[in-house]
């Protein structure tokens, strides 16, 4: 007993601390191993937010992930976008945890062009981790932000950073929300095929590489698939287009720890 | 004035003609001369392909995969009449590629001329051009008969000869006092220094073939003491293949390939490797053995009847192979045995003692029903050994064939529905455990194609003649998931990648507890030009192996990260002139332990000039590497049908010539030499393979005669 209780003590620290540095986001991202960073989707909003920025409708999305069976370890993030004139306005909520152990963030992103071919995006975010008992809580804001460059029609390269001031969380042990550095390609490489990679580096870590690949079947119908290292996983997925609505499921797979299942829902306006 | 511009007119068109032949001659024997570079670095990739991805390289047999090319080589297969399998086996195409020929085919009949090809779905430029030296275009006319007098006539004789020996004494050659010897036999290897090899082989066209093989090691007696018969080991076949309800026939040693290798399947395959989508099997059935292996053969009959949809075959094979006996009380009449010998090597009364004292008993069937998109196979195997076999199992092979005989049955599947390929295999064995292997090759787009495999073997699943894709040595004890896929970006860019994640359920050699790992690789090519290459390639591996240290007198795995990184470039640098290089840096860490680094980086030099009888290949290699974790594989030239790819390790230089004569039409002759040498010790190798000197020098002769 006390060793599951460690066990889960355990994993949702380490991947609580990955949920900041990578938060969960979208079936589709999550599909692709997270190699996302220069796609143009709701979802960009937690991984990119300058992939907002060509934002045309209001839209809404859920997701849900559960963490190796586990139900203490499951992530719920909720994104809402609106686009203004010239610019978008986005609103994110990811939590991840239980009552003994929760961390929490809210962001707020903004979005825009800056000329034909570059977006621009930022988000501040505030950040709660809860402990059970007598240990209370602690707090910090972020910051973040990335560009999106529309390199020819069929490619484009992004880049991102996340908490380069490195806030702190609490004084003791010099505990830090994670600041992270990635940059990738999102490469059209027919109306079927597109193809997506990114390398990313955790401060103090060494580097990662994330590739995917979505494959549009047939119409309604993606299929998607990725690999990568830091953590090394292995991920697929399916996504639905019904009417407004996108469905996307996926999964990903850790060879030690198992197989986390995810889906989101997100709806377009028209 | 007619008449004298008309005779003119004459003349310019003979000139013309003349000079338009005297060019085509030029360009036809320019293309032979391409076709034969192409054709050698086609199979040069292909076998380091394949050896890279095998974790000791030292001595591997591809003469079967190099003799299909060769064999094609010379009788180009007509794509108007052949068969998925015949394409198949050339390892040069693709699912899609293939099901697009016969599609075409079926649509607007017979191809008139090669260049066709260019308008196929899926085929690109450079798989016209790296097949173009084993196929041709020919109206589809119907097999003639043959008589006996056609196949004496028309038949091909191929002979082979070839000596090798080291140039340095080692220690098991050494003088030593026939006292000493008489103490400690096995002190002294009994034969000679050198290795010979004969091979003889009749072919008619697919239809006939007979070969002869025979092979003293170094070390092995020649024609006296033990071994009286001459060599140590022979092998010979005669096979028949027509399209007729007998379709195969061979007695003899053969191999035997079916579905996805997880039932039966002896001799090569493709694994995982560089060429990505390459990951999938793809059968043959009976095939002639003309390799020297001492063990990984079938020695008997084996029969294939049927139709092309319909086809059945049973095989039967007794073969004596090495064993170490224990002495028991005899209650029984079995021997009883403690472990299987597969070196093949017989030159001490040790080794000599173990030669051939088991005879391992196979028998079974296959039965396939085959369309042009796809296959449903059923295979059973059944193994008796005429000895208990009760090998010193430890705790981590505790699950390991460990029996007198054993069964196997597999289903194998393998369907084409529009651009996907679906195939796979499910076995047991006979204690009841069972195996899988399942996987999709999707072209996605006509520039990417992607492959995944998904395999799950049970850690007591036992098959002694399997070969399938697996990250282990066998398919036991492992399941995984290889996602790859080919990228090709332009003309002249291609990408290709590969990623695999694989866990072991129990343990394994040298790993004390369930581990797990992965293996990425990365390849970027760039081809400006035909006569131009260069590629990068990165891989990277992380596998579980018991750490050096110990923590409570326990040792328990620890991750290991290896890293190579590669740069290769060949181009023509004068028409008579290929040059190659190549830099390879591995780094190989124990977590919690020092990096180990190694280091390659070798030139070659091939000559080849049209018409003229010599032509050579010299390399010149550096090599500076930590330690033997931190070796390096490197394909060698050498005389045809002789393979190496050594490991480069420890600190040194490595030079080899590998030079060819064409004496007269259908003689020629080779000759190489080839020669370590370590700046870092005086010492080479141990026990009877000693050297007391810091280098190590190879000679090689082989002739070939085809008549």
């Amino acid at each position: 007993m006390r060793f599951i209780v460690f066990a889960v003590l355990f994993l949702s620290s380490i991947s609580g601390f990955a949920q900041d540095a990578f938060p969960s986001s979208g079936g589709r991202f999550e599909a692709v191993n997270g190699a996302g960073i220069a796609l143009q989707d709701t979802w960009s909003i937690m991984q990119n937010q300058a992939g907002l920025a060509s934002a045309e409708q209001f839209s809404a999305g859920a997701f849900f992930q559960n963490r190796f069976g586990l139900s203490e370890l499951s992530v719920l993030s909720l994104a809402l976008v609106q686009p203004l004139e010239n610019q978008v306005l986005g609103l994110s909520v990811n939590t991840y945890g239980f009552q003994n152990y929760r961390r929490s963030r809210i962001g707020l992103a903004y979005a825009r062009k800056l000329g034909e071919d570059l977006d621009v995006g930022v988000q501040l975010a505030y950040h709660q981790v809860q402990l059970g008992g007598t240990y209370g809580s602690a707090n910090t804001f972020t910051v973040e932000g990335g560009f999106r460059y529309q390199l020819n029609d069929e490619v484009a390269i992004a880049a991102h950073i996340f908490n380069p001031n490195r806030s702190r969380l609490a004084d003791f042990n010099n505990e830090s929300v994670p600041s992270v550095i990635r940059t990738g390609i999102a490469w059209e490489i027919s109306k079927k095929v597109l193809f997506l990679a990114e390398v990313h580096q955790v401060f103090d870590e060494k580097v990662g590489v994330r590739t995917g690949v979505e494959y549009h079947a047939v119409d309604p119908l993606y299929i998607r698939v990725g690999a990568g290292s830091r953590p090394d996983l292995f991920s697929f997925g399916l996504g639905y287009v019904y009417k407004q609505l996108s469905i996307d499921v996926a999964a990903s797979y850790e060879q030690v720890l198992g197989v986390q299942p995810m889906i989101s829902l997100t709806y377009h306006a028209q | 004035m007619r008449n004298s511009s008309s005779q003119n007119r004459t003349v310019v068109r003979t000139v013309l003609l003349a000079v338009f032949s005297l060019m085509m001659t030029n360009v036809v024997q320019a293309q032979e001369s391409r076709d034969e570079i192409v054709r050698q670095r086609i199979i040069e990739q292909r076998i380091e392909i394949i050896a890279e991805g095998l974790e000791e390289g030292d001595e591997l047999d591809f003469t079967t995969l190099f003799d299909d090319l060769n064999y094609y080589y010379d009788r180009k297969i007509n794509l108007n009449r052949t068969t998925a399998d015949e394409l198949r086996s050339l390892y040069l195409l693709t699912e899609f590629q293939i099901q697009s020929l016969f599609n075409h085919i079926e649509r607007y009949g017979s191809l008139k001329e090669i260049w066709e090809l260019q308008a196929l779905d899926r085929w690109d430029q450079y798989t016209i051009l790296n097949l173009l030296p084993f196929v041709s275009v020919k109206p589809p006319s119907e097999l003639e008969r043959v008589t006996l007098k056609d196949i004496f006539r028309d038949g091909k004789h191929d002979l082979f000869l070839r000596y090798q020996d080291v140039l340095e004494e080692r220690q098991g050659y050494a003088p030593i006092s026939p006292e000493e010897l008489a103490e400690n036999p096995n002190r002294r290897y009994l034969g000679s220094s050198y290795r010979a090899y004969a091979r003889y082989r009749f072919t008619y066209g697919r239809n006939i073939s007979f070969g002869i093989t025979a092979e003293k090691d170094p070390g092995e007696e020649f024609f006296q003491g033990t071994q009286k018969q001459g060599f140590d080991f022979y092998s010979s076949h005669l096979y028949y293949e027509n399209n007729t309800f007998v379709r195969k026939a061979l007695v003899g040693d053969y191999q035997l390939q079916f579905g996805q290798g997880l039932t039966l399947w002896s001799g090569l395959a493709f694994g995982k490797s560089a060429d990505a989508l390459n990951a999938k099997r793809t059968e043959i059935g009976i095939r002639p053995y003309t390799s020297v292996d001492e063990n990984l053969f079938l020695r008997g009959a084996a029969v294939t009847v049927g139709s092309e949809q319909l086809q059945f075959t049973a095989f039967y094979s007794a073969n004596k192979i090495d064993a170490n006996i224990v002495d028991t009380t005899a209650t029984e009449q079995l021997n009883t045995i403690s472990s299987f010998q597969l070196s093949g090597f017989h030159r001490t009364p040790n080794e000599l003692v173990d030669k051939d004292a088991v005879t391992e008993q196979y028998f079974g069937g296959n039965f396939t029903y085959k369309t042009r998109r796809g296959q449903i196979g059923f295979t059973a195997v059944a193994s008796e050994y005429d000895a208990n076999v009760t090998r010193q199992l430890q705790l981590y092979n505790q699950f390991e064939f460990n029996d007198n005989n054993n069964q196997v049955v597999g289903l194998n599947y393998s369907r084409t529905i529009k651009n996907v390929n679906v195939f796979g295999e499910v076995s047991r064995s006979k204690n009841g455990a069972w195996a899988t292997v399942n996987g999709a090759l999707i072209a996605l787009d006509p520039r990417v194609s992607m492959i995944a495999i998904h395999r799950s073997y049970a850690r007591n699943f036992q098959n002694q003649l399997a070969n399938t894709f697996v990250e282990g040595t066998r398919p036991a004890n492992e399941s995984g998931i290889y996602v790859g896929g080919q990228f090709k970006i332009n003309r002249k860019w291609t990408a290709t990648s590969y990623a695999d994640f694989f866990r072991f359920q129990w343990l394994r050699f040298q790993t004390q507890a369930p581990s797990a790992g992965r293996d990425f690789l990365t390849q970027l090519n760039y081809k400006p030009s035909r006569n131009k290459e260069f590629y990068l390639r990165y891989r990277s591996r992380v596998k579980a192996r018991n750490a050096s240290f110990l923590e409570n007198d326990i040792t328990f795995p620890m991750p290991i990260t290896q890293q190579n990184f590669r740069i290769n470039t060949s181009f023509l640098a004068h028409p008579n002139i290929k040059l190659k290089s190549r830099a390879e840096l591995v780094l190989f860490q124990q977590e919690g332990q020092e990096v180990e680094r190694g280091f390659l980086l070798y030139q070659d030099l091939v000559f080849k000039k049209i018409q003229f009888p010599v032509s050579f290949s010299v390399r010149y290699a550096l090599f500076y590497t930590d330690s033997y974790n931190a070796r390096i594989y490197a394909y060698e030239n050498d005389v045809l049908y002789a393979f190496s790819i050594p490991a480069y390790f420890s600190r040194g230089s490595r030079f080899y010539l590998t030079a060819k004569y064409k004496v007269a039409r259908g003689v020629d002759l080779w000759l190489r030499y080839a020669r370590w040498y370590y700046d870092d010790r005086q010492v080479i190798s141990s026990g009877l393979e000693q050297i007391n000197a810091p280098h190590r020098s190879e000679v090689k002769v082989q002739l070939r005669v085809r008549f």
